[in-house]
Order: C-alpha cells, then sequence, then structure tokens
C-alpha cells in the first residue's frame, strides 16, 4: 500500500549491493539473483536511501541532467517488483513463507560404524569418541535395515547414497563390506543407484582396500591438516604423537592409483593453523588432492584448539587470497581446488536460496550403533533427542517441528540478515555444540560470512563476465543432497 | 621435671592458649551467596545449610560479602554493585542498607568494601557516572563512609578522592587506615582520607620480573589476618621471559608486603588462603594447589571437579572450602587434599563472584 | 529488455518471471544443499571439541563473568542495560540453554 507521498525507500534486507569498481552488483537476498547495476541504477538506488525515500517522480527530476526519465522509472519498477524498493516507512523483508515438511525424501544416509577411532585429534567433536576396540560398533541388522530405510524413504529418488562414517570408518572394514554387498544387491534388483562415501584419517588404508573402494566407486575424503607442523599439531594419536608421516604415506598410495572418483581433502583449521596458502599449496599441488576444503573450528572461541577471534580474521584473509588465485585459474578455465570458493561459485551460479542451513533431517539423516537415526553424522552419540530409528522408522512429526523451527527465522537477526538466503542461521551441530541449541543462530561468525559472500558477488560477476564458459565446465552438483 | 609449681604455671599458660584457640571463639560457619538474592550461613562440621537468606533487591547479584568483626552481620555488595546490604545473620533481616546511586547519578562499587574493627563504619568505593540527558559523565572515583547504625536508607558520612580501578579495600586491625588494591597499593586514613603510602604492584621493581599482574577479588583475609593472592609475571632468565606464578601475602598488622614465585606458570589459580601456622598457602580456579610459604615451592596439586573461584580454611587449618562460580561448596582436607564433602546449594544457584568467608558463631 | 542485468540463471530467471507476473513463485524457489558450517567447506566440514575452556566447564564462569560485565562482547550487559537478561535462571550449567540472546526494543 502506497502512502500517500508515493515514497518509495531502498530496502536493504531484500537488496544489497556489492562494489566492484567501476561495476556494481545487486544480490537480491530473497532469491540469490545476482545483478549487475550501472551507474544509473546506482543512482536510483542512492536517492531512494535518504530519509524519508523518494517518489519516482522526485527521482526523475532528481537525476534528469543525468539520466532518462523513462530509464529511471523502468528501474524504479523492477526494484519495486522484486521488493528491493518498498512504500517508505513499511519496509519488511521478504523471508520463505512457513513450509511444512511432512514428507522427508531421503537421499543419504550417515552409518556410523563404529564410534571408536585409532587417532585423537584435540578438535575432534565427537561426544561417544572411544578406541577402535571400545568403540560401539554397528551390527549388520542395523546397517541392513538402515540401507532399507533408505531405499524405502528415498523412493523417489533414482540414486541413493550411503556414507560411511564414525569414529574412524576404516575400524570397521567387514562391516563396510557387508553393507556395500547388500546394498549394492538390493538396488540392482530394484533398477536404482547407489553411492558410497567415506571419510577417513586414511592411516589404516591398505592398497587391497583402496582397490575395494575404487572397484566400487567410493568418494573419499581424507581429513589431513597440511604439511606435517601443522597437520601434527592437531591429529595425533592417542598417545599424543602426530600422524603425518603415516598419513602422506598412505595418501600417496591413494592418490597414484585411485581412479573411480576425485579424492578431496579435509582440512580442519584449528589453533595455529591459519596459513591456508601453504596448507593448499601442499595438499592440492604437492600432494594432488583434487579438492581440498577448510573448516575453521569456530564451535568454540575459549576451548585451546580453537582458532582466537584473530585467527579467524586471519583465515578469512587468507580465504579472500586464495579466492583470488581461484578466480585467477577460472579465468583460464581451470580449478584451483579451494572447496569452500568452488561452493559459494556454485550456490552463486544457480542462485541457491535456502530456508535452512544444510540438508539435514530432510534429505540426510544418519544412523548410529543403536540404529536410531540422528539429525546428521556430528550428532551421532550427542545428548540431542534422536528421530526415530530404523527399525520403526522416521519419526516424522518430531523432525518436521524440528525444520520447521529451523525455517522460522522470526525475532532472530537472520529475519533481516543480507546472506540470510545462503547462509540460513548456520550448522546445527555448531549451534548445539556453541549454544546448546541446534536452532541457535551462528551469531559469532555472522560479519565474516558476510564479507565473504560480499567477495564472492564480485569474484562470481568476474568469473562471469571474463569466462562464463568455467561454470558450466566445472560446477558439479553440490554434496549428495539436495 | 615438672615441680608442682610448675606444673601449675604449666595449666595456666595451657588455659591461655586454650583460651585464644579458634574454639573459644565459637565453631566456624561458612556465609557464601548464589544468585539471584541469597545469602547462606553454612555449618562446616555437618556440611549443612544452617539458614538460608533472601535479600530483597539484590537484582540478580550477590557479590563480595565482608563480615562484620563480630560476626553477627554479613555486610553484601547487590543490585549490580550499586547497593550494599547488611544481613543479621541470625534473623536474616537487613539492617543496612546503601544504595550508592541517586538519580542522575549511577554509582558502582567494583567489589570493594570494608568494615571498620569496631564495626561502626563501613568504607565503600564508589564509582560515579553522571547521567546527563545526552551523554554521560565519568567522574572522579571516591571513598565513601557510612556509618553502620545509619539503617536502610544510610548516606555516607564523608567521602575522599580515590584513584581509579580499586578492587578491594582490606582494613588495618588497628582500625586506623585502609589499603586499597588497584594499579598499586595505596594506604589511606580512614577519618580524613589522606593518602598515607603507595606500594608497588604496577609500580613494583622486582629485579628480574616484569611488571606482575594481579586479579584479587575474593577479599579473604581469615585465618590469620593476612591477604595473600596469586600474581603473575615473567622472570627475565638469560635472553627469555618465563611466566611464572608468585604468592603475594599483605600482613595488615604489620604492614609487611610480600611477594615470592613459586612455580614457573603452569595452572591458573584466582584466590589463596593462608594456614593458621602461616606455612601453607592454598589456591583454587580448576585444580586445587598447595603452596609451601617458607621454601616457596609448589607442594601439592590436584585437579578440581569443575572451577571454584573462592577458597577458605578452617580456623584451625585442618579443612579448606572452596566456593564461588557454581552452585556447590568443597570441602577438602588441608593435608591430603582429599575432597571429603560437597554440598550443594538450593537449586544449584551459582554462586558467581559471591565472597565465601569463613565466622564464628556466637 | 531490463535496467538490471541478470549475472547468474536465477537473475534471468527472475527477470523473466517478473515479466510474467510470477515473481512470487521464483521468490518460493528454495535448495536444500549440503553442510553449512563456516565457510562451507563442503562435504565433511569441520569438527570442533567440547567447550574445554579455561573455565571448567564454560558454565563456571558464565555468571562470574557477565555479573561484573568481565566479557562486554559475549553477553548482554547485565550491569546496566539487560539486568534481568539471566532473571530465573541462576543455575548455568542448568539454565545456560534459557539464556537468550537480546534485541533493541523498537
Amino acid at each position: 500500500m502506497q502512502p500517500p507521498n508515493n515514497r518509495l525507500e531502498f530496502n536493504a534486507w531484500n537488496g544489497h549491493v556489492v562494489r566492484a569498481d567501476p561495476d556494481a552488483y545487486l544480490l537480491h537476498v530473497p532469491t540469490t539473483a545476482v545483478f549487475g547495476v550501472d551507474a544509473l541504477g546506482l543512482a536510483v538506488i542512492e536517492a531512494c536511501r535518504q530519509p524519508g525515500g523518494r517518489s519516482v517522480d522526485e527521482v526523475v527530476t532528481e537525476l534528469a541532467d543525468r539520466h532518462a526519465p523513462e530509464r529511471v522509472r523502468a528501474f524504479a519498477g523492477e526494484l519495486t517488483q522484486l521488493e528491493v524498493l518498498q512504500p517508505a516507512g513499511s519496509l519488511r523483508p521478504i523471508n520463505p513463507a512457513s513450509v511444512k515438511v511432512s514428507t522427508y525424501p531421503l537421499s543419504t544416509l550417515v552409518l556410523n560404524v563404529n564410534t571408536g577411532c585409532n587417532l585423537s585429534c584435540t578438535y575432534c567433536y565427537k561426544e561417544d569418541l572411544a578406541k577402535p576396540a571400545a568403540g560401539k560398533r554397528m551390527d549388520f541388522a542395523t546397517a541392513a535395515r538402515s540401507v532399507d530405510l533408505l531405499l524405502a524413504a528415498g523412493a523417489t529418488r533414482e540414486r541413493v547414497n550411503i556414507v560411511f562414517f564414525g569414529g574412524e570408518p576404516l575400524t570397521n572394514v567387514p562391516l563396510i563390506r557387508e553393507v556395500v554387498a547388500y546394498a549394492e544387491d538390493a538396488v540392482a534388483r530394484a533398477g536404482r543407484r547407489i553411492d558410497f562415501s567415506l571419510t577417513t584419517n586414511a592411516t589404516l588404508l591398505t592398497p587391497a582396500l583402496i582397490e575395494f573402494f575404487d572397484a566400487h566407486r567410493f568418494g573419499i575424503s581424507v581429513s589431513m591438516d597440511g604439511p606435517k607442523a601443522l597437520h601434527d599439531r592437531h591429529r595425533k594419536t592417542v598417545g599424543g604423537r602426530g600422524t603425518y608421516e603415516v598419513v602422506a604415506r598412505k595418501v600417496g598410495l591413494l592418490l597414484e592409483r585411485y581412479r573411480s572418483r576425485p579424492v578431496g581433502a579435509r582440512v580442519t583449521l584449528g589453533a595455529g593453523n591459519t596459513e591456508v596458502e601453504a596448507i593448499h599449496e601442499h595438499l592440492r599441488t604437492e600432494l594432488g588432492f583434487h579438492e581440498v576444503g577448510y573448516a575453521p573450528v569456530t564451535a568454540s572461541d575459549t576451548a585451546d584448539h580453537a582458532l582466537s577471534e584473530a585467527e579467524l580474521a586471519e583465515v578469512h584473509g587468507a580465504f579472500e587470497r586464495l579466492g583470488g588465485q581461484y578466480r585467477d585459474f577460472a579465468l583460464q578455465g581451470r580449478n584451483n581446488g579451494f572447496s569452500n570458493m568452488h561452493q559459494l561459485m556454485t550456490d552463486l551460479h544457480e542462485g541457491r536460496r535456502k530456508s535452512v542451513p544444510c540438508g539435514a533431517g530432510i534429505g540426510l539423516l544418519a544412523v548410529d550403533g543403536a540404529g536410531e537415526l540422528n539429525l546428521c553424522h556430528r550428532f551421532t552419540g550427542s545428548e540431542l533427542p534422536t528421530f526415530g530409528n530404523v527399525a520403526t522408522g522416521i519419526d516424522a512429526d518430531r523432525l518436521g517441528a524440528f525444520i520447521d523451527r529451523a525455517i522460522d527465522r522470526e525475532g532472530t537477526h537472520c529475519a533481516t540478515c543480507r546472506i540470510r538466503n545462503l547462509c540460513a542461521g548456520g550448522c546445527y551441530h555448531e549451534s548445539y555444540a556453541r549454544f546448546g541449541d541446534p536452532h541457535h543462530r551462528t551469531y559469532h561468525y555472522c560479519d565474516l560470512l558476510r564479507r565473504w559472500v560480499d567477495f564472492g558477488v564480485r569474484v562470481y560477476a568476474d568469473i562471469q563476465r571474463h569466462n562464463p564458459d568455467f561454470f558450466s565446465r566445472h560446477l558439479e552438483p553440490r554434496s549428495a543432497i539436495g | 621435671m615438672a615441680t608442682p609449681k610448675g606444673l601449675a604455671v604449666a595449666a595456666l599458660l595451657l588455659a591461655a592458649v586454650v583460651a585464644t584457640m579458634p574454639e573459644a571463639l565459637g565453631r566456624d560457619l561458612l556465609i557464601t551467596g548464589a544468585k539471584p538474592d541469597r545469602l547462606y550461613v553454612i555449618d562446616p562440621a555437618t556440611r549443612r545449610i544452617e539458614s538460608e537468606f533472601r535479600i530483597p533487591g539484590a537484582n540478580g547479584l550477590v557479590g563480595s560479602i565482608v563480615p562484620s568483626p563480630d560476626g553477627r552481620i554479613a555486610y553484601v555488595l547487590i543490585n549490580r554493585m550499586e547497593s550494599i546490604v547488611g544481613v543479621d545473620l541470625k534473623s536474616g533481616k537487613i539492617v543496612f542498607r546503601a544504595d550508592l546511586s541517586r538519580p542522575g547519578e549511577r554509582v558502582k562499587d567494583f567489589f570493594a568494601f570494608a568494615v571498620t574493627p569496631d564495626g561502626k563504619e563501613l568504607i565503600a568505593y564508589e564509582l560515579p557516572t553522571l547521567l546527563k540527558p545526552n551523554e554521560y559523565q565519568v567522574e572522579e572515583p571516591r571513598f565513601a563512609v557510612f556509618r553502620t547504625s545509619a539503617g536502610l536508607k544510610a548516606g555516607p558520612v564523608r567521602r575522599f578522592a580515590a584513584p581509579r580501578r580499586i578492587h578491594m579495600l582490606l582494613m588495618r586491625p588497628d582500625g586506623r587506615s585502609f589499603y586499597a588494591l588497584g594499579f598499586d597499593l595505596y594506604e589511606y586514613d580512614v577519618k580524613t582520607g589522606k593518602l598515607l603510602g603507595t606500594r608497588g604492584i604496577q609500580k613494583w621493581e622486582l629485579p628480574g620480573h616484569t611488571q606482575p599482574d594481579l586479579l584479587a577479588f575474593w577479599p579473604v583475609t581469615e585465618p590469620t589476618g593476612v591477604f595473600t593472592s596469586p600474581l603473575y609475571s615473567d622472570e627475565r632468565v638469560g635472553g627469555n621471559t618465563v611466566p611464572k606464578t608468585a604468592l603475594m601475602s599483605l600482613d595488615l598488622a604489620s604492614g609487611t608486603l610480600d611477594y615470592h614465585d613459586f612455580e614457573p606458570l603452569a595452572a591458573l589459580i584466582f584466590s589463596t588462603v593462608l594456614s593458621p601456622d602461616r606455612k601453607t598457602a592454598y589456591g583454587v580456579y580448576t585444580t586445587l594447589t598447595r603452596i609451601d610459604v617458607q621454601s616457596h615451592a609448589l607442594a601439592g596439586r590436584v585437579p578440581l571437579d569443575h572451577t571454584f573461584y573462592a577458597v577458605n580454611m578452617a580456623s584451625d587449618g585442618h579443612e579448606l572450602y572452596l566456593g564461588g562460580a557454581m552452585c556447590d561448596v568443597g570441602f577438602y582436607d588441608a593435608a591430603t587434599l582429599h575432597k571429603n564433602a560437597v554440598l550443594k546449594l538450593p537449586g544449584c544457584a551459582d554462586q558467581s563472584l559471591a565472597s565465601l568467608r569463613v565466622i564464628h558463631a556466637r | 529488455m531490463s535496467e538490471l542485468k541478470p549475472t547468474n540463471r536465477k537473475a534471468e530467471l527472475l527477470l523473466k518471471a517478473a515479466q510474467d507476473g510470477h515473481v512470487a513463485e521464483v521468490v518460493a524457489m528454495d535448495t536444500v544443499a549440503g553442510c553449512a558450517t563456516t565457510f562451507d567447506p563442503g562435504w565433511e566440514v569441520d569438527p570442533f571439541g567440547g567447550v574445554a575452556s579455561l573455565c571448567q566447564p564454560m558454565e563456571a564462569d558464565l555468571y562470574g563473568c557477565s555479573d561484573p560485565c568481565w566479557w562486554p562482547a559475549q553477553v548482554p550487559d547485565t550491569m546496566n542495560t539487560y539486568p534481568d537478561w539471566d532473571a530465573g535462571k541462576p543455575s548455568a550449567q542448568n539454565d545456560w540453554r534459557e539464556l537468550d540472546a537480546v534485541f533493541p526494543k523498537k
């Protein structure tokens, strides 16, 4: 409804201007559409940012000496349709209407095959971590029921995924072999497809295992933190010794033989480990991982192993530099393997608009040793109540309530944040670890993440302008969900 | 060989000694506070709460506790550090209240206040801010002296200029002056507010050490009348600096200020207490530390179930009391550092910054 | 022809929808994707530990620090502006989940 004076105001909750001099872009927050904006557009926006706003006629008059009136009106009209200009005094953020999730088209189940792990990394978030012999192992019956549940709940999907997790999944290889056999048999009979993935510390890899995984096209992700000094800082044996030597040797074996799918590394940036570029050089260039993803430890800012605020800022700076390298490679049609940047580019390219931060509970669930269904692999063994059991099925009501709550941004800073549809409140487990509440917004890194997205918009636009082919060639479907 | 006369003399001497032993003063009682507005009197012998008092108007904060010298009243900092009340420990009645703020002027007392040895006056430390229509105007800090008989609307009878960043006031036993701990250790005349002397903490020039760091919010001087605290600084060794933990002691009667490193910084300690024989000090935080005061060395350390801020001791030195932070009071054997017992406060309400004090029952 | 220059596909879709009057549908398009922790490294992200902080557990320190405004940036200012932030929650270890962010009152 227009106020009597027809004034419009620029609503920064729905439109965000990113400058990349001499150009500028507008991120349409409700849809993650990215538009290029020229001098006229910027002038109109600036005019409407004035206190009290401006009517279209007033803007036309103000800009008459520089810009044709029809263009001004057209631009203002477009912005109004997009709710980036709204009646002065009645600004409201556009947010997804409450969506009642009632079906759970599972695409992925994570199986915690053993809570035991042969390492004792300082930052491990697993609340139920144990020594391998003392770990809770999943039995085959539970695993088989999990596969059945996945096939049934994911019936609408042609392709489903099983991820083996732990603890360290390679401490329960017999189960993995059994599950692979069972699952492949089941999908073959049903005319569907299944993919397997594994995250491992790599210390227990053998040539035979590598061959087995390759034969069944496992997606493998190795947890490794960089060159020796950095890797050994946090990734230690139970006895406190660094594991770099062993891991590097096994990774060498893996990378020289593995052909079926690209192998990625997952780096945890714990206290003291902020040299992202050096880590990337080592893992990507020297060792040969196809891609490397970096996860800063931010679930606590006071734990010994967590990054300090200053370190997190350093990491962000390094991410921007490595992201700059990503852009340079992209302009030459290559991917530098910086996974975080690649994810962001994909999100922007696809115009991903997220109501929830991830697929946990919607496309993905995790099964613990007791067959209980957890929100995701991080929650197995935690105190968060579970959402059913593979024997009895998904507790649809409780899971639905959980997701509904995650979607509801009312009363939180997320309701108006300009990256709310890319971040969507942050990882549930991170919130749970840091605030005790999986629905708590991850306010502790909001500013950095907003800067990251601004950076991403600039780089994305750059690549689009100079080498748009890059995206069609290099962007693959993201993860195993959605 | 004792003669009958010698025995008689010995008996007299023994009687005299007995008369001054703690038991003659009445049994020990512990005082602690908890959120949002509770004061607890605890019998350490039975590990039970004897009295639970509610302090009206505490407004969520129960902080420093300073008992009156006769042990009848506990003066407590409350109300987001803007008020001090006196709680009668028999009845729980509020017998004194000083609200430091007035309309337009917000005054905070950051932990520090003391009571004169005759119990008649209470000295508070005021940090005033004028709340003007458009701005806050920070004013100079000051000491404010109240008469403890002034009832529930006590106003200061005198005020003196005070330095900034004071966090503890310690009364000297002769009642003529008090110490104020802040950037340095100051001594002030109670009646006139005259600065009688300044000794270093920041200004401390300890040979071969960097400027020390003191965090002292727990005004425990019992059972010896000596205030102790951990103190942190770096010692310059060769071309390096080595962080060291020291024990600082201030004998309130003699005025002797002492400080000795006892270990390279290993475990953080928040507060300490000195044993009655003055040979041993105990410190707490997330470990319980025993310090040999004579040889200036670490003499024991055990981990604690959780962090405690405050430590105190039985008058005869046989047991340690741990409090502050969370909702339980720990009773530890001073000789073995074993945990004897734990008392959980009702509702598991946090003690936070409430002091843990030992008084003697009447 | 549009004044806004679409840079990504969504933008093209949105402009077309604007012309056809279907903006709301495009706004409603939703994606559910991947893992989502800080900076989103992609599948299997950072493990992080429990709150093994200086104070054990962290809750031991919560009120000891917030009461005197020791953590000005971390918690609401209970000294002056939000004295009721911890009202009804005297036990940090039990009540911390109830503690909430504060928002400016309009």
